[in-house]
């Protein structure tokens, strides 16, 4: 009531001021309006009409004006402060006008206390009405209280008296509401009826309660016996160190153990009551399990029970692995239950295989081994033997394993390996023994060594290792170079002493020719020095071309070759060695104007090494050179063949005098000299040119030495150029230096200018004849390669730098092949002059280079 | 005739601002001595009385002409704009009677001279001496 009191007048309140608000908005509409038409009309007399009309209400409080773009307000009447102008207040009311040229708000303020005094008139009324409707309804709450409320409270309180079981205390039957009187006369009739049952339920239940304590007692007793031996079972499962699974008849999991959860990857919540083929048997499996579990109920047997076997199974995670189960039937309350006990040998058998893997690698690697290798133990029996041991024992590996060696072989050497197999064992240092084994009828030999070793840490067990190394090939080997070391120091020997020979004869002869008294014999001493450096030039050139040709350096150099002028020009050979007992005769068939390609100097020093054996060897008759030729499209088939009536060679000694250092039989070497080289030149050379050589002889006969040789044969005629004129040129004050750190070869070149007149200066190292070369002019120079210090390659280099018109420089070297003259060329030389060099040869070179030269001028 | 010819000429010689040639004209009001401040403050509303009691009725030409302005510059030291928005709030606040407008200076000057009590202003060659107000 309260509320509506208080609710009422201010809902009219509110009512009150938008009514107000609206009645101020025409108000200020109708100002606006005037305002604007008397603005834009300049009568503004008609504003104070209604501006006078809106002053006088008791409803307004103050009105203002505002233009537009102006702070000021307006007010009427005047001096209201700008604050008043709140956006939010009801009584504000605002509105544009507009007039002419002007705009701006006109503002109307209502009145606050008009609707207070409106709403004072309409409260009194209600709160009267109010009053009189409290009044009222308090009277009826006292009414209602006395005669309806207080009776019903009392049967709800005997109500709930009754419902706590508090029955001793009887019900008032006496109120003066009938109605009330006759509920409560019900309620005592309950009440004196519950209270009967109440005494007669307290004695059934004292004889219950008796009954249940004993019965309690006794079924404690039970649990806890049967709590024991379930905990006791449960236990023993769970600690199994196997997967303990047990199924009932239809394989059904009724029991699942920790370690079958970490075998099979399901928790026991997940295994029991699931069936073996859904959960832990392979998809292969299953048919097979039920047939088996068909096959028992119907007889009574399994034949997997009560035994270990391998078998597999499947993972949570699909795995399908390898177990070992061992399955047991027991009969407990006339229902079957299979116990499964599993073992994962997954590890097991995975380190089974790669065991035997290893296994099988390590024989393989010692069977593959080309040594001999065992193994025995502490009795010195056969653990192991390889492959190789088994061959050269000449016995199978079943007839040595598990046997001492005196029960398998009965030679010699068998109780002086026991010992050393003995002593090996007890970790003694044995010495490695040599020994022979006849392996597939041939004797090979052995080295035996022995090794002991032990395996294991906490017991180690010892092994004795056995091994032996063929050593036949390297015995071979050590013969062969003893062999060729033996010959090579036959060669020294031979070298040295063809060496000395021609040396002696050269230094005991110059040495004569300056004694006084000589001067008849001066002309024999000369020629006798002339052979025998001519005799030590052509050893030395031996032994460099062997060696070039065992270093694989020997090259042939091919160029255009007359093989008439090439036989003819062969007549020399026989000016010096030719014995007057011995006819030489040369037989030529079919090489007339045949023009090849061949390397002419070696053929030259093949035919010239034969022919020097030929006639060496040849006392009396007669050596005989044969040529025949043979054309075969566009390649000449020359077979040579060198013929002698000599000693003739055995036929054990005809493949042997092939190889370097040999002659027939030492006693060759003193009787006929040379170093045995020869033949070994020719062999490689005729190799060089695809062919070989032939040895026919008989010992006091003769022996005949022939090769073939296939050449292309050249169709154009190409005529070598004659330099026409060289005969007239003349050396004589050629101004040439010679650049040479050696005194000898010095007054050699000075005695060999001599005739000629030359313009000669000698420079004796590199740094003397880059001094020379730039005070004095030279046409030519000779320069010597190995000097100390600047060699000639050296110093040609530093003659190019220097501004000065350099003359053609030649190599002067004792390093004569082939190679030595490409590099030198290569190097900057103009040309190659190879030591020694004859007075004849020198003065053709120093013509062909004044005709040369003059031909350029 | 020949007297409004000879106006409109002296007009045309004389500036478009009047400054010190405008004057007021008012007729039968009694002797009357005021400054120009006190006709400015007739012309301002702040004024609405002659010295006899008499209501002052201010003349003014129509608010869209230029001798709008002049009055305007004279009175109120402002372009027209400002002076029609000055009368306009002093009629809304009660503080002063509206002017009455009309359409010329012509019209002003009959207006004055038939209604007495009322006051004008107009270029001292426009405005006839016998209703000229004198200044003290």
């Amino acid at each position: 009531m309260l509320l509506v009191g208080f609710y009422v007048p201010r809902q009219q309140q509110r009512s009150l001021i938008e009514f107000q608000r609206q009645e101020l908005s025409v108000m200020a509409k109708t100002i606006a309006r005037t305002m604007g038409i008397a603005a834009e009309r300049d009568q503004l007399q008609d504003i104070p009409l209604y501006f006078r009309a809106i002053e006088n209400q008791e409803s307004i409080q103050f009105s203002a004006l505002q233009f537009e773009g102006d702070d000021v307000f307006i007010t009427s009447p005047p001096g209201i402060a700008a604050d008043r102008f709140q956006p939010n207040d009801p009584l504000l009311v605002e509105v544009p006008f507009e007039g002419g040229a002007y705009r701006g708000t006109i503002y109307v303020k209502g009145s606050p206390s008009y609707s207070q005094l409106q709403l004072e008139k309409l409260t009194l009324p209600i709160q009267v009405a109010l009053s009189l409707v409290l009044i009222a309804m308090v009277g009826l709450y006292l009414f209602l209280l006395t005669r309806v409320s207080r009776p019903l409270q009392s049967l709800r309180m005997t109500a709930e008296t009754l419902r706590r079981g508090e029955l001793d205390e009887p019900v008032d039957t006496r109120p003066r509401i009938t109605e009330v009187r006759a509920l409560n006369l019900a309620l005592e009739r309950l009440r004196s009826g519950l209270k009967e049952q109440r005494e007669t339920n307290a004695l059934l239940t004292q004889g219950m309660e008796r009954e249940i304590r004993r019965q309690t007692k006794d079924l404690r007793k039970t649990l806890d016996e049967l709590k024991d031996s379930r905990n006791l079972f449960g236990s023993v499962i769970e600690s199994a160190l196997d997967a303990v699974v047990l199924a009932d008849g239809k394989s059904r999991i009724i029991e699942w153990n920790r370690k079958a959860e970490l075998i099979f990857g399901w928790t026991r919540e997940e295994a029991v009551g699931k069936t073996l083929g859904e959960l832990i048997i392979p998809h292969a499996f299953r048919e097979g399990h039920s047939k088996g579990m068909d096959h028992y109920h119907s007889t009574g047997h399994g034949p997997v029970l009560n035994k270990s076997f391998e078998i597999q199974a499947l993972r949570k995670s699909g795995e399908v692995f390898d177990i070992e189960l061992y399955i047991t039937d027991v009969r407990v309350d006339n229902e079957i239950i299979f116990s499964s006990f599993i073992r994962d040998i997954t590890e097991p058998k995975k380190l089974r295989v790669d065991l035997e893997q290893e296994r099988t690698l390590s024989a393989s690697l010692l069977n593959g081994l080309p040594l001999m290798v065992s193994l025995k133990n502490e009795d010195l029996q056969f653990t192991f033997v390889n492959d190789n041991a088994c061959t050269v024992l000449d016995r199978t590996r079943e007839e040595l394993l598990g046997k001492e060696e005196r029960e398998v072989f009965s030679e010699d050497w068998v109780e002086d390996s026991i010992a050393l197999d003995r002593a090996g064992y007890e970790g003694k240092d044995v010495p490695m023994r040599e020994r022979a084994f006849m392996v597939n009828g041939r004797e090979e030999k052995y080295v035996i060594g022995r090794y002991q070793f032990s395996i294991g840490d906490d017991k180690p067990v010892r092994y004795l290792l056995t091994y032996g190394f063929n050593i036949t090939q390297l015995k071979e080997i050590q013969a062969e170079l003893e062999t060729a070391l033996k010959a090579k120091d036959e060669f020294l020997a031979t070298v040295s002493h063809e060496i000395r020979t021609p040396l002696h004869s050269i230094i005991v002869l110059a040495n004569l020719l300056n004694e006084e008294g000589r001067e008849e014999e001066a002309e024999q001493f000369s020629q006798n020095i002339h052979t025998s450096s001519q005799h030590l030039l052509d050893l030395v050139n031996d032994i460099l071309d062997f060696s070039k040709a065992e270093a694989g350096k020997l090259e042939l150099a091919p160029s255009p070759m007359n093989l008439d002028e090439f036989l003819q020009n062969l007549d020399w050979v026989d000016s010096g060695q030719r014995k007057e007992t011995v006819q030489f005769t040369k037989t030529l068939s079919g090489c007339e104007g045949l023009k090849v390609e061949c390397d002419a100097t070696r053929l030259n020093q093949v035919l010239n090494n034969l022919l020097s054996n030929a006639f060496k060897f040849t006392e009396q008759g007669e050596v005989r050179l044969t040529v025949e030729c043979e054309r075969k499209g566009n390649e000449a088939q020359l077979h040579w063949s060198i013929r002698d009536t000599g000693i003739g060679i055995s036929d054990e000694n005809r493949d042997l005098i092939k190889q370097a250092f040999h002659q027939a039989h030492t006693g060759i070497a003193r009787q006929f000299g040379g170093t045995g080289l020869g033949l070994g030149i020719v062999v490689r050379i005729l190799n060089l040119m695809d062919s070989d050589l032939h040895i026919d002889s008989e010992l006091g006969k003769g022996s005949e030495f022939s090769f073939t040789l296939a050449l292309p044969i050249l169709q154009t005629e190409t005529s070598t150029p004659v330099v026409e004129g060289i005969g007239e040129a003349n050396p004589e004050g050629l101004r040439m230096l010679y650049v040479e750190d050696m005194l000898p070869n010095q007054m050699v070149m000075q005695a060999m200018c001599k005739p000629w007149n030359l313009d000669l200066t000698i420079a004796d190292s590199g740094p003397s004849a880059l001094e020379l070369i730039g005070s004095q002019p030279f046409d030519l120079i000779l320069m010597d390669i190995q000097m100390p210090g600047m060699d000639g390659i050296e110093t040609l280099q530093r003659m190019k730098t220097l501004d000065i018109h350099l003359p053609q420089v030649h190599a002067f070297t004792a390093h004569a092949g082939n190679d030595d003259r490409t590099k030198y060329r290569q190097l900057g030389f103009d040309g190659v002059l190879t030591k020694p060099i004859t007075p004849t040869e020198l003065e053709e070179f120093l013509k062909t280079h004044v005709h040369a030269r003059h031909n350029r001028n | 005739m020949m007297r409004w010819i000879l106006i409109n000429f002296l007009l045309m010689l004389t500036p478009m601002v009047w400054g010190q040639d405008a004057v007021a004209i008012a007729k039968d009001i009694g002797k009357v001595e005021w400054t120009k401040d006190d006709i400015q403050a007739v012309f301002l509303g702040e004024r609405s009385t002659w010295p006899n009691g008499r209501g002052v009725v201010v003349v003014l030409p129509s608010s869209k002409s230029d001798s709008f302005e002049k009055t305007a510059q004279w009175a109120f030291e402002t372009d027209g704009f400002e002076y029609q928005k000055y009368w306009l709030s002093q009629v809304f606040q009660g503080r002063a009677n509206p002017p009455i407008y009309l359409e010329d200076e012509d019209a002003v000057m009959d207006f004055v001279e038939n209604h007495p009590g009322s006051i004008g202003l107009l270029h001292q060659v426009q405005a006839p001496a016998e209703l000229r107000l004198s200044l003290r």
